[in-house]
């Protein structure tokens, strides 16, 4: 009982930055680190350590080059951990990935995040607004507390 | 010496700092965001349920060379601080003729050496094993030993520990010029402090050194040992987010998390314990005393807390002027102690 | 400093190499620095990690849709890359249309300049350790987007060219021209305040004075652009050669001396209040015409091109269409890949601590970053240069 009131009550979140167009990165920043919209007051800390943190925010689609460093710091943070794309690019690519003329879409992309490493909430919208980062991610701290 | 209150303060008084020092790091986050125009996290947030949550975390293996001596550097810590304020308590008095400053002095210097330890064995994914394809392409550079963040902040602990500390021992002295004895209980006593009958309207019949011209100079002095001692904002260059992230704790996962954030806390309740015994006479004994003792120690952190909202991180080239500026104010401060 | 290549590897002890995670990197890049007892010696700046091949993605689209994806390569400079490449459309197929609409792309232009300038400055706060000021520009920057979701429907991606003039979401009318009024009075206060408290804070102005310092004969020769030329005192400014300003507007180029930090930082602060001078002149004398013209046709275009100044230095566009619309030959280049380029020589001889600063005083946007295609004429062919290829043309000589 006391492992799920302490879980609920103090959440770390930290932010990936892979390929995408930084729109997402900054309302990520205008979310948690803006007076206006603060996260922090909503139980949520902001961290850069993945030691220390329980939530894995990632923006951008995922390149072959930056894939093996997300992978090394996915692998880093201590279960229970989850994770939450952000943006339509992080989800299935964007329109890096899915849009195309004559040589076809981007060679260099793999994709959406869940290519890489499993992924718990989606988030889309391009970029989506800071009020609709903050609600899915006091929505998916419930799914934190359930695991064993 | 009575045997049974000398058995219930040891049991006790670190149970109570322990207990306190929960609510420190959770003040000073609240009046930072306040003074940043936001409502911050709750009070018992960064104090109590982060490290409750660490506890329940998946235990992980640190990638270091010797994992359990780096896992065990919390734990010391910890036990440091309360043999401190163990030493301040008036039972321990006469046990072995430790209760004196140079005893706090000394193993306030172990604490620091604890940062150079805990730096050489830590070696996390974000500095030098973040998998990147760069050795191939080349440099006009080849053959350069790679350093991790961690090895940079046990650099900067060490310049720390030889300029920056001077204030925090000056700040310790200044009461000792003015009460002419390095023992703590006489110092206490000098302010008129005595263990036996002590009740709250006793508070009144104190002359404490702060309200002098030397204690007030003594009191700037050591507060500027306190910021460096704890590490905040003028003076955290040492684990600042510009460039080594959190230096030399990026390894600590899980339950050894807790640990650091505890000893980190008691640091910051402990450190501000003896600036009240020291210069309000009012030492952490387990009677009515402590309840002023606690309300009082509760404004070393409230200031730091303001002054590290309105300051930047300073590199050394501000550091060893500001370090030498105000160890000089700690000389003026003993000579006029002496006059 | 001055020293050779020799020298430079004698002297530095160790590498530190900031990763593509880092807390004090905006974007994912790689800096490796070269150290001797704290002071940085050499840089590697490695900035392929962001690359997605827009303009492979960009070949034999139709041009209404490939033109948004133009808005996409950026998120922080989105209007600026759209009108430039609607403009080379334009200008290619002689495309005429109506000065409002040039008003109000203009109106977009310097909101944009605005945010991003504020952005840069919390941004440069929260790497110099001062949260305190890092949170009251982003709270400064706020009513900015606010103003540009009631503008255009969306606060980053705000899509306000056509090809033809304007969209008409995007039409000011009077409530609109009230509210960017109000704004912008509160605005200009607001930042006028913040830099008064900002300069007279001793402790940040010894921070960022005397570090990072980027002569003027070596900023030309590497390739600084925007705000980073012009702080080492060279006045030029892609606006006095794009016809929509010069005819219509009447504002001041910002010049600074010093080359280092601090004047960088203060360029983007007074470029943020002329911008708001800009503003208040178009919509003061707003034309009152449609806001789009459709009356156009897309067939063969040759090649042209266009120029503009987006909040970090010049960008240059420039395409062909086939008889079908179709884009051939994409080409877009982007201000910060010189930009970086030119901050690896300003952080040599200075702190490690205060090469994350300079490295983020240059403001990069590295997600602008493309690679450069080159069109070879006499040999009748066309390479793309790899990012070494392009470090090794800006590296410095020996000497």
């Amino acid at each position: 009982m006391l492992k799920q009131v302490s879980r609920k009550n103090a959440v770390h979140i930290m932010l990936f930055y892979a390929v995408g167009c930084n729109g997402c990165d900054i309302e990520i920043v205008n979310a948690a680190f803006s007076p206006f919209y603060d996260l922090e007051q909503y139980k949520v800390i902001l961290t850069w350590n993945p030691r220390e943190a329980d939530i894995l925010a990632v923006t951008g689609a995922v390149s072959k080059k930056i894939a093996p460093a997300l992978k090394a710091v996915y692998e880093a943070i201590p279960e229970p951990k989850l994770v939450a794309a952000v943006g339509s690019c992080a989800i299935n690519g964007g329109p890096f990935c899915n849009l195309g003329g004559d040589l076809g879409s981007s060679d260099q992309l793999l994709g959406g995040v869940s290519k890489v490493i499993p992924v718990d909430a989606n988030i889309p919208g391009c970029p989506p607004r800071p009020e609709d980062i903050i609600q899915a991610v006091a929505s998916v701290i419930p799914l934190l507390a359930d695991k064993e | 010496m009575n045997w049974t209150q000398f058995i219930l303060a040891t049991i006790f008084v670190p149970i109570i700092a322990f207990a306190v020092s929960t609510w420190v790091p959770g003040i000073m986050r609240k009046i930072q965001a306040r003074i940043q125009m936001r409502i911050g996290p709750p009070v018992l947030l960064p104090g109590f349920w982060s490290v409750l949550k660490f506890f329940f975390k998946k235990r992980i293996d640190p990638v270091s060379p010797l994992p359990r001596l780096y896992h065990s550097i919390p734990v010391i810590g910890i036990f440091l601080m309360f043999f401190i304020i163990l030493l301040t308590n008036p039972e321990w008095r006469d046990v072995l003729g430790l209760a004196t400053l140079v005893a706090i002095a000394g193993l306030v210097k172990v604490e620091e050496t604890l940062y150079i330890v805990m730096g050489n064995l830590s070696d996390s994914v974000l500095s030098v094993r973040m998998p990147y394809p760069d050795m191939v392409s080349g440099s006009t550079m080849k053959a350069k030993v790679r350093r991790n963040f961690e090895k940079i902040s046990v650099t900067r602990a060490f310049k720390f520990i030889t300029v920056g500390s001077f204030p925090l021992y000056l700040g310790l002295f200044v009461p000792a010029m003015i009460a002419g004895s390095i023992g703590i209980m006489s110092i206490a006593n000098y302010q008129g402090f005595y263990s036996d009958g002590f009740t709250l309207k006793s508070i009144f019949d104190l002359n404490p050194l702060i309200f002098s011209v030397p204690g007030i100079i003594g009191a700037i002095v050591y507060f500027a040992g306190y910021l460096v001692i704890i590490n905040e904002y003028p003076f955290s260059i040492m684990h600042t987010k510009a460039d080594v992230i959190e230096g030399p704790t990026l390894e600590y996962a899980a339950t050894a998390r807790a640990g650091y954030y505890l000893m980190r806390e008691t640091t910051m309740f402990v450190m501000s314990s003896i600036f009240v015994t020291l210069y309000f006479g009012i030492p952490p004994a387990l009677s009515w005393a402590m309840i002023p003792h606690v309300i009082l120690a509760m404004i070393l952190p409230v200031l730091a807390a303001i002054v590290s909202a309105f300051t930047p991180v300073l590199t050394f080239r501000q550091v060893y002027p500001m370090s030498l500026g105000f160890s000089a104010l700690g000389v003026i401060g003993v000579i006029v102690a002496v006059l | 400093m001055i020293m050779s290549d020799t020298d430079r590897r004698d002297r530095a002890e160790y590498e530190v190499p900031l990763g593509p995670l880092h807390s004090a990197l905006l974007e994912p890049f790689r800096i490796r620095l070269f150290v001797d007892d704290e002071r940085v010696v050499d840089t590697e700046i490695t900035y392929d990690t962001a690359h997605r091949g827009i303009e492979r993605i960009m070949e034999g689209m139709p041009v209404q849709k490939a033109l948004i994806i133009t808005e996409r390569i950026c998120g922080i400079c989105s209007h600026v890359h759209l009108w430039n490449s609607t403009r080379m459309v334009e200008n290619g197929l002689g495309i005429e249309i109506p000065q409002r609409a040039e008003y109000i792309r203009v109106i977009g232009n310097e909101l944009e300049r605005i945010h991003s300038h504020l952005l840069f400055l919390g941004h440069a706060f929260e790497i110099l350790g001062h949260e305190t000021f890092s949170m009251r520009c982003f709270m400064l920057r706020e009513p900015v987007q606010n103003m540009l979701f009631l503008l255009s429907g969306n606060r980053v991606h705000y899509t306000i060219s056509v090809i033809g003039g304007v969209r008409p979401r995007c039409d000011i009318d009077k409530e609109k021209k009230k509210n960017l009024f109000e704004m912008l009075n509160n605005l200009e206060e607001g930042c006028k305040n913040f830099a008064n408290r900002a300069t007279k804070d001793t402790l940040i102005i010894s921070r960022i004075k005397d570090i990072g310092y980027l002569s003027k004969e070596d900023a030309v020769k590497y390739g600084a652009l925007g705000p980073n030329l012009r702080a080492s005192g060279v006045n030029d400014d892609v606006r006095m050669r794009v016809r929509e300003y010069t005819d219509n507007f009447d504002f001041d180029y910002i010049v600074f001396d010093g080359g280092t930090v601090f004047d960088r930082v203060a360029c983007r602060v007074y470029e943020v209040l002329e911008s708001i001078k800009i503003i208040r002149q178009a919509l003061e004398t707003l034309p009152d015409e449609e806001p789009m013209n459709v009356n156009y046709e897309i067939g063969e275009m040759d090649f042209s091109h266009s120029y503009n100044e987006a909040a970090r230095g010049e960008i240059y566009d420039s395409c062909a269409l086939d008889e079908s619309g179709r884009i051939r030959n994409y080409i877009d280049r982007t201000p910060s890949m010189t930009s970086i380029s030119a901050m690896e020589v300003s952080c040599i001889g200075d702190h490690v601590t205060d090469a994350s600063i300079i490295i983020a005083s240059c403001d990069p946007c590295l997600t602008c970053t493309n690679r450069m295609t080159i069109v070879d004429e006499k040999k009748n062919k066309e390479y793309i240069l790899s990012p070494e290829e392009v470090k090794r043309m800006t590296r410095r000589r020996k000497v």
